[in-house]
């Protein structure tokens, strides 16, 4: 529980992140989004490679 | 007649037949959730289609188009927020929902809470859904009212009947297999839509959004940012058709399955959708695509300007989005009356209420009546009260059914009294205070009882 709590820590800081870092007037926000929730998935790919056996 | 009518034809004939192929369910378990027996894909792509409505490629099309790069984020934190949910409690519900043969969401509220509970959370869902998805049936008449001169109630009959007919003939594995190949149909046309938009582009003119591409902005303030963000957050406890998801698949390396493949669908789709609006904003910057000054009007006038079949492929995959969402709620929502309410074993008054429901649905449509709207905007927010009872499932042991009743229709009470008279408690949003007040009751009332049952 206390994994998933810092889990959840990390991805909520992650996704507030562009509030306070970027100021451009690019494609710098939306390619930082779409990498954190890609990552966060492949993240899930694999720590949930476990239930397979179960 | 012209084409999108032959195409509705097409496609209403493939997808009653694919419903016939899946008729023949006689229990509970095997009409509302398919005997749990459903593999890894078809429970991915009918959680996308499910959870993707035509908010999709009409709402947020629009909301990219008008506020920038803020939608997308908006958008990507709902999804992140449905893969640590999904990812976290899912194998905890598929389990307790296969070990006590539960049906319905609300089956699992009153395994833990009571009947009473049980009941309310059920009234509550119909309160909330039915005029969620009635704005479903609206949107998508609109669109066929202006691409194919059909009358506006006759497309609301056209879709109701499908909605209903769908779900009233193959139950779950009708709703299943029709929503996997609409998922993949909203898909495929999606990215014709982008190569089209995109062929037209300049990547070098994005600048020409301005303060768009970052936030915050005069627009995607915190506040505005969280108030969107919060109740869609927690959706995929809170709303009944997908949470009902969880108890589909077969095993948990086809629950595992569902996660995953849903959480690529819900990527690219959601980067094609916003890019679409930001692409299309830009144009208009540049003279290359008219201004929209009212933002649920930016697909429309794309697909008036789209060659013509490309148009109607995408008012047909609007169709498509909004159907399957809006035939995963009334499956839900009937079982619901079906297992919480009426407590009939078969499925006799489940079959009754999909007609029912929709028939209500397709009233509320077809009046068009303002509040209707507002309740639909609200629906997420009215869902939030259920929020504490879930979660309480695993980790409060405090409070039966007065507390589960108390936090139910307090929650309701306080999200649609917030909003109707348009109160703002030290200037947070109204879901923030409907969540933050619906613990606040669970907690105490929780707290009252544990004390009278000792």
């Amino acid at each position: 529980m206390l994994m998933k709590k810092f889990e959840l820590s990390i991805i909520v800081i992650l996704m507030a992140i562009p509030f306070i870092l970027f100021r451009t007037e690019d494609f710098t926000v939306f390619v930082y989004w779409v990498t954190v929730t890609l990552g966060y998935l492949i993240y899930i790919m694999f720590s949930t490679k476990r239930w397979a056996n179960e | 007649m012209n084409n999108i009518l032959i195409l509705i034809g097409l496609y209403s004939i493939i997808g009653t037949l694919i419903a016939l192929y899946s008729r023949g369910a006689k229990t509970q378990e095997s009409f509302f959730i398919g005997d749990r027996n459903i593999n890894g894909i078809v429970s991915a792509l009918t959680y996308s289609a499910t959870t993707y409505s035509a908010f999709m490629m009409v709402g947020l099309v629009g909301l990219s188009y008008a506020t920038g790069v803020g939608a997308l984020g908006f958008e990507l934190t709902y999804l992140i927020g449905t893969l640590f949910f999904l990812s976290y409690y899912g194998p905890k519900i598929w389990r307790i929902a296969k070990d006590k043969g539960i049906v319905s969401p609300s089956g699992l509220i009153e395994e833990r809470y009571g009947q009473k509970t049980a009941k309310t959370a059920a009234f509550i869902s119909l309160l909330a859904l039915i005029p969620y998805t009635s704005v479903q049936l609206t949107g998508v008449a609109l669109i066929l009212e202006k691409n194919s001169n059909l009358n506006f109630s006759t497309g609301i009959i056209i879709v109701g009947i499908l909605i209903a007919l769908w779900a009233f003939l193959g139950g779950l594995r009708g709703v299943a297999l029709t929503d996997s190949i609409q998922g993949i149909f909203m898909i495929v046309v999606s990215i014709f839509a982008l190569i089209w938009v995109s062929l037209r582009f300049d990547f070098s003119a994005i600048s020409s959004m301005g303060n768009l591409m970052y936030v915050p902005n005069s627009i995607w303030t915190p506040k505005f940012f969280l108030g969107l963000t919060i109740p869609w957050f927690f959706f995929a406890l809170t709303n009944p058709q997908v949470f009902q998801r969880m108890f589909i698949p077969k095993d948990l390396s086809a629950l595992r399955k569902m996660i995953i493949y849903f959480g690529f669908f819900g990527i690219i789709y959601t980067v094609i959708v916003t890019l679409i609006g930001i692409e299309l904003k830009v144009m208009t910057n540049q003279g290359l695509f008219p201004l929209v000054q009212y933002r649920d009007n930016v697909t429309p006038t794309m697909l008036s300007v789209m060659p013509e079949w490309l148009s109607i492929l995408l008012a047909l995959s609007i169709l498509a989005a909004a159907i399957t969402t809006a035939n995963s709620i009334v499956l839900t929502l009937s079982s619901m009356v079906s297992k919480d309410i009426i407590k009939e074993k078969g499925i006799l008054f489940g079959r009754i209420s999909i007609v029912v429901i929709t028939i209500f649905i397709g009233l509320f449509a077809v009046k068009k009546i303002s509040y209707i709207v507002e309740l639909s905007v609200l629906s997420s927010t009215i869902l939030l009260c259920l929020l504490p009872l879930i979660l309480g499932i695993f980790h409060f042991k405090m409070g039966k059914d007065f507390t589960g009743v108390i936090t139910l229709i307090g929650g309701f009470l306080i999200s649609v009294g917030l909003t109707y008279f348009k109160i703002s408690i030290i200037g947070l949003p109204t879901p923030v205070i409907t969540l933050i007040s619906c613990f606040v009751i669970f907690f105490v009332s929780g707290i009252i009882e544990s004390k009278q049952y000792k």
